[in-house]
This record gives structure tokens, sequence and C-alpha cells, in this order.
């Protein structure tokens, strides 16, 4: 097993009713990169990260995040990685401040500094307004607090910046490539917006029909396809590049 | 798993259902009184011979009671049980590394230990009031003395351990289609049930016993089969 290797997945198969929905996954996420994963809807990135995050089990295969296996250590890795997965839910009648509090009750973590956090996030004058309250954008920002205040080696962020206004999204991205650098986290990012994946991303994968069909560093893309990420997925997307090797 | 009960008790405000028990034990107490004056109403009546005296009434109005209680326990496990397992929600339950065992147990004590504690109190609560007018308005023959209230307490703690079982298979029976409806019919149901074996059987304190006993061992049955649907549950 490479050290180096924060995720890794192998032959990874997951059935819904006898329906394959990920085919013999392989993925390896090196240590402290951004790495971007994209896809079209359906193909599997929220079955992927959900994998990943053990809510769901896999059929066949094996994943191993932060060197430990899924399925059996699943309790220590839940408590080093933090997740966004789909719309965020929240206690709706608590402030963000409580939600916080508790979240941090269950990681077991008393140390983190959530005015701190709140403030990173722009969350900071919400004081003890409910989170019923709060609209999609101040929801996701909440949902981001809450993936990385209990500092984990890995964030596995599901569409993050869904929702998110232009300021936001720029905020957003600051903060994560800082956590990166300052902290040494590895991040995890899924966004249909290819633009936000090529700003940020080190690495990017592409999964197909529930099969990760390209995994490539950002720099080689670029390199390749001068005008940016799109034309590169498009081609991916419409079978143009099917033959060529670019791992 | 203290913690864990702890967080559970300020994640649902627990304020309702005491503002809930209160209400409840007021409601009741308006009904015990009903109790005591109906065989007045009509002196003459055979039918109204079973409000009459302790012995009838005390087992008549703790069955009553025990059927609210056991709808407010199901209300409660909907609220705590069913809605935090259904759609999305188990998503942010399941992030956190705590064993889903300790999570729903502790859901589960919580309103098993609310329910007991809020039907005794609100119990002795009603029975007291109800013994210190009865000072003054004799309504029941008899005196409402020490042993009655044991009597009443005694009869109380059994039926509230009965609740707090019926209030688990209902969750549970709510749980195949996480549905709250479903949770509160089917302790309405199983409460009616239950209360026409119970009203039955008090006469002999055995029998009591062990009808409560066996509601127990079902409730832990169901309360293990929650366990095992929870462990084996992903969120698609």
């Amino acid at each position: 097993m490479n050290n180096t290797l924060i995720v890794e997945t192998k032959n990874l198969t997951k059935t819904f009713t006898g329906k394959e929905v990920i085919k013999c996954c392989n993925m390896s996420v090196e240590k402290g990169i951004i790495y971007g994963f994209l896809g079209a809807n359906g193909a599997g990135k929220t079955t992927i990260f959900k994998l990943l995050s053990g809510l769901l089990k896999p059929t066949m295969g094996k994943v191993q995040v932060l060197g430990m296996d899924i399925v059996s250590e699943h309790s220590s890795i839940l408590s080093e990685i933090g997740t966004l997965i789909e719309t965020p839910i929240f206690y709706e009648h608590l402030s963000a401040t409580e939600n916080l509090k508790i979240h941090l009750a269950y990681m077991g973590k008393e140390d983190g500094d959530i005015a701190d956090i709140l403030s990173k996030v722009g969350l900071n004058d919400t004081g003890v307004q409910p989170v019923s309250t709060f609209s999609l954008g101040m929801r996701q920002r909440l949902a981001i607090a809450r993936a990385i205040i209990h500092k984990p080696k890995l964030l596995v962020l599901d569409e993050p910046i869904n929702g998110l206004d232009p300021m936001g999204i720029r905020e957003m991205r600051d903060l994560f490539i800082k956590l990166v650098k300052t902290q040494g986290m590895t991040l995890l990012i899924s966004s249909h917006i290819l633009t936000e994946i090529e700003h940020i991303a080190d690495t990017i994968g592409v999964i197909v029909n529930g099969t990760i069909v390209r995994e490539v560093s950002m720099a080689k893309v670029k390199a390749e396809y001068p005008s940016g990420l799109e034309d590169y997925f498009m081609d991916i997307m419409t079978g143009r590049k099917e033959n060529e090797d670019t791992y | 798993m203290k913690t864990l009960i702890r967080l559970e008790l300020k994640k649902n405000k627990i304020n309702t259902y005491i503002i809930a028990s209160l209400i409840i034990a007021i409601t009741m107490l308006g009904f015990l009184f009903l109790f005591a004056y109906a065989p007045m109403l009509e002196p003459n009546d055979k039918d109204m011979a079973i409000f009459s005296g302790y012995n009838n009434l005390i087992p008549l109005f703790g069955v009553f009671n025990m059927a609210v209680f056991c709808v407010m326990s199901a209300v409660m496990y909907s609220k705590f049980v069913i809605e935090d397992y259904s759609g999305k929600r188990p998503i942010l339950l399941f992030s956190y590394p705590v064993s889903r065992k300790k999570i729903i147990l502790s859901k589960l004590s919580v309103v098993c230990v609310f329910t007991i504690i809020s039907m005794v109190i609100s119990n002795i609560i009603v029975f007291l009031t109800f013994g210190i007018t009865e000072k003054f308005i004799h309504l029941v023959g008899r005196d409402f003395t020490f042993s009655i209230m044991l009597q009443v307490i005694e009869s109380t703690l059994v039926m509230s351990f009965i609740a707090a079982s019926i209030g688990v298979v209902a969750v549970g029976i709510g749980f195949i289609k996480k549905s709250v409806p479903t949770t509160i019919v089917s302790s309405v149901l199983i409460a009616s049930l239950m209360c026409n074996i119970v009203v039955n059987v008090t006469l002999s304190r055995i029998t009591m016993y062990v009808v409560a006993v066996i509601m127990i061992l079902i409730g832990i049955i169901f309360s293990i089969f929650l366990i095992k649907k929870v462990n084996a549950m992903e969120v698609e």
C-alpha cells in the first residue's frame, strides 16, 4: 500500500437491486492535493462519495481511506474525514453555533474554535438565529464550516459551491486552497462547474457510467488543452479520447 | 452513552413533551373526577358499578392513562427515531464516528425513561389531588388512605413499563415503512388491545406482573430488531 495515497479503491463495485451503479472503479487520491471529480449527472459521483464515507457498503472490491479499510475501521475513518454530501441537513431549530457544538461533541473533539470557523465561512453575525431561517447559500456555508471544524485529514465535498454567490465562490475557493496549503488537508471535490474545478484542482478524475475512465494531473490537461478543461471533458464524454491512455 | 443521551436531549425540544405531559395530567384529573362521579348520576344503574370503589376505579383509570401515554411515547419515538432515520437525515447521524447501535440505544432509552417518569409523576399528582379533594367532597364511599396510594403507585409503575414497551413495539412496526402515521396508529391499536387485557388482570397481582414482563420482553426483541435494521442501513 502506497503511504501517500489518502484514498484508494480497487475494483470497487456497487449494485442497487441488481443494477451496477459503480463498476470496477479504481481511484487513487494522493496526499495534500485537491482532486476534482467530474462526471455527468447520474454517473455515480455521489455514490462514490457515499461509499468513501461509509454511508453505503461496497458490494465488491476494496476501499481504503487514510490507509484504513472502510468496512472494518469505519469509526476511525469517520473521525478523520469531513463530509458534505447532497443537501446538507441541520438541526433546524438550533443556531449555527449550537449545530457546530453538537457536531463537535459527536466527533469527540472539544477544541474546535467555532467563532473562528464561522467567520472564515462568513457566518459570524448569525447569532442565535435558527438554521431554519437560513438561505440556501448560508446553509452551504454552514455545511462547509461543519465539514472542516474538526480538522479532518480528508475533506469530501459534493457540489460544495451550489447556491453560493460569486463572492462566496471566490471566498470558498481561497479557503479550500488555504486548507490544503496550511493544514495539509486533502480535498475531494465534485462540481458541475468545470471552470471552478479548473481553478483549484491539482488532479482530476472523470467518471463515466460508474467507472473512472481518466485520472490525470491538471498540469497535463493544461498542456494538452490550452483552451481549458471544458474541451478535455467534452472529448472524453463524446468518446474521442476513448482509445488513448492518459494514465 | 451519557453524552449521547445529553446530545439527544439538546437536539430535540424536550420541553414540548413536558408541557404535553402536564396537559395530559390535568385532563386525566378531570376524567378521574368524572369516573368517580359517574355512579352518583344514576345510583340504580348496575352498569355504573364498574366505576364504584377504588378497586374498580384505579385499574380503569390506570389503563386509560396508559393508553394516553402510549400514544405520547409513540409520538416521541416518531420524532426521535423515525424522522431521524428517514429520507436523507441519516446522512447526518451516520457521519459521526459513534457506533450506530449506541445512537439508536440512546434514543430509545431517552424516550423510554421519559415515558416512565412522566407517567408515574403525572399519576401521583393526579391521585394526590384527588385524595386531597376526597377529604372535602366525598365522591367515592371510602376514605383515600395511604394503602390506596401505594396500590396506585404500584399499578402505575407496572403500567408505565407496559406503556414504554408498547411504544418500542409501535416504533418497530413504523420503522419498516419509516412512517410516522404507522407508528402512531399501531401504538393506538396495541394500546387498546392491551387495555382490555390489563384491566382484566389487574385484580390479580401475579398475572399483572406476568403481562408486564411479557410486554417488556417483546419490547426488548423489537429494540434488537431496530438496532439490526439501523446497523444494516444504507443511505441511497
